[in-house]
């Protein structure tokens, strides 16, 4: 029996090899037994031209839109067409845009310095993962008590008024505008005690933010550990593929 | 000679930082498109782009090695367009009726610029694609797009090479069937 009457492929096998065919990723042996079919079968070649064009047709998208940044012609990786429409800016700026959003969940410190983009974990004493919140937290008491003092200065104020205009009231108009006063008195006092009570909730929900943020920290920290722990092995294999 | 993806992995697992941005910007632009032409939504493929590196990096403790950093990550846009996909299969049917009837009237209105024709049928294209089965839709655009060989796609999708194939030939079959009356 002769060879290609052994690798004889029907219709069915030859069209599910088609893309590969089109996309040149058959094996040269499959390759020739499917040539060798598509001589001899007009509705496979038929079909293949199909296929053919459908994919000459799929180059005619060649867009690639991003949000709100200009496109200019790349090819950063040649035969990934998915490349060819991206920009170099746009590539920067969300790559740095990634890393720095990646960087800051990790728990790791981002900075530029003399044209170097500076990346540190946060054991670095010059690095302090959580400096927003722990400078918050320094400020706390200070801000505590500046928005104390600032109420307390505010509410005597409103009490001498207050008072004075009572006098000045009762004289005046009598006991219906004293009762009238009165009223609007207790009014501007229970404002300023939700008001009051309103910059404690901020207050509570800052630092319970900033314990949150430290918890956070915690585990990146431990999650680093536990990647430096698995170090010597990975490390030990990869040097002599490195070197080589 | 630059570093290879898991020797970036690898860096980074040694506390070296500078990896992350290289990995990031390695695959920013490819991670990008492949949502983009998956849900052809900009914004949407941007969010995607975004939460897909969050999630291999933040996972990156979980990533064994022994498929390719790309296949791992792709494998993760794909996942995200998939999970897109199912939460917003009702609402996109009503936005879809939208953009197409716009699309209509763009076609319909007199044609001005430079190139409309070549505009109009990569719209064209761009629509024959967006209607393709998800499944042969996920296919083209890998093989077509981003150049992924039929064995990469198998691995991200986790499925037989041979029904990658499969995917592809019907794809291709469904968009010479919607373009036939492009002339080339």
């Amino acid at each position: 029996m002769s060879g290609s009457s052994e690798t004889q492929m029907n219709c069915e096998t030859v069209r599910e090899e088609l893309p590969a065919l089109l996309y040149d990723e058959l094996e040269d042996t499959v390759r020739q037994r499917v040539e060798e079919h598509l001589r001899q079968c007009e509705a496979c070649r038929a079909e293949l031209t199909g296929y053919r064009r459908a994919m000459h047709m799929l180059d005619e998208w060649s867009e690639v839109e991003r949000p709100s940044q200009p496109r200019r012609e790349r090819a950063i990786r040649p035969g990934r067409r998915g490349w060819r429409r991206v920009g170099p800016a746009v590539v920067g700026a969300a790559a740095a845009a990634i890393a720095f959003a990646v960087l800051s969940l990790l728990g790791l410190s981002v900075s530029y310095n003399e044209g170097r983009l500076l990346l540190t974990f946060g054991s670095s004493p010059d690095v302090r993962p959580g400096a927003p919140d722990e400078a918050f937290a320094e400020h706390l008491p200070a801000l505590r008590t500046a928005v104390q003092e600032a109420m307390d200065t505010r509410i005597a104020t409103l009490l001498e008024g207050l008072e004075t205009d009572l006098v000045e009231i009762v004289n005046a108009e009598g006991q219906r505008q004293l009762l009238l006063v009165h009223a609007l008195d207790q009014r501007r006092e229970t404002d300023l005690r939700q008001f009051a009570a309103a910059v404690d909730v901020l207050v509570q929900r800052q630092e319970e933010e900033t314990q949150r943020a430290q918890r956070f920290q915690a585990d990146m920290m431990a999650w680093r550990t536990s990647m430096e722990n698995r170090l010597p092995q990975t490390t030990d294999k990869q040097e002599p593929k490195e070197k080589s | 000679m630059a570093a290879t993806d898991n020797d970036l992995v690898e860096r980074i697992c040694r506390g070296d930082a500078a990896g992350l941005a290289l990995l990031a910007e390695r695959y920013d632009g490819e991670a990008y498109a492949l949502a983009y032409r998956l849900l052809q939504n900009a914004a949407t493929a941007e969010d995607i782009r975004q939460t897909a590196f969050l999630r291999a990096f933040g996972r990156l403790g979980e990533f064994n090695g022994r498929a390719a950093f790309s296949t791992w990550l792709f494998r993760i846009v794909i996942n995200l367009c998939r999970d897109w996909h199912r939460s917003q299969r009702v609402r996109e049917k009503v936005l879809q009726k939208a953009r197409d009837a716009h699309l209509q009237e763009q076609a319909a209105a007199p044609a001005t610029g430079d190139g409309p024709e070549e505009a109009e049928m990569g719209r064209r294209v761009a629509r024959a694609v967006r209607a393709l089965p998800r499944q042969a839709r996920e296919v083209v655009v890998m093989r077509h797009y981003m150049d992924l060989k039929f064995t990469e796609i198998a691995e991200i999708l986790e499925t037989p090479v041979s029904t990658v194939k499969s995917r592809m030939a019907v794809g291709l079959k469904l968009l010479r069937d919607s373009l036939e009356d492009i002339q080339l």
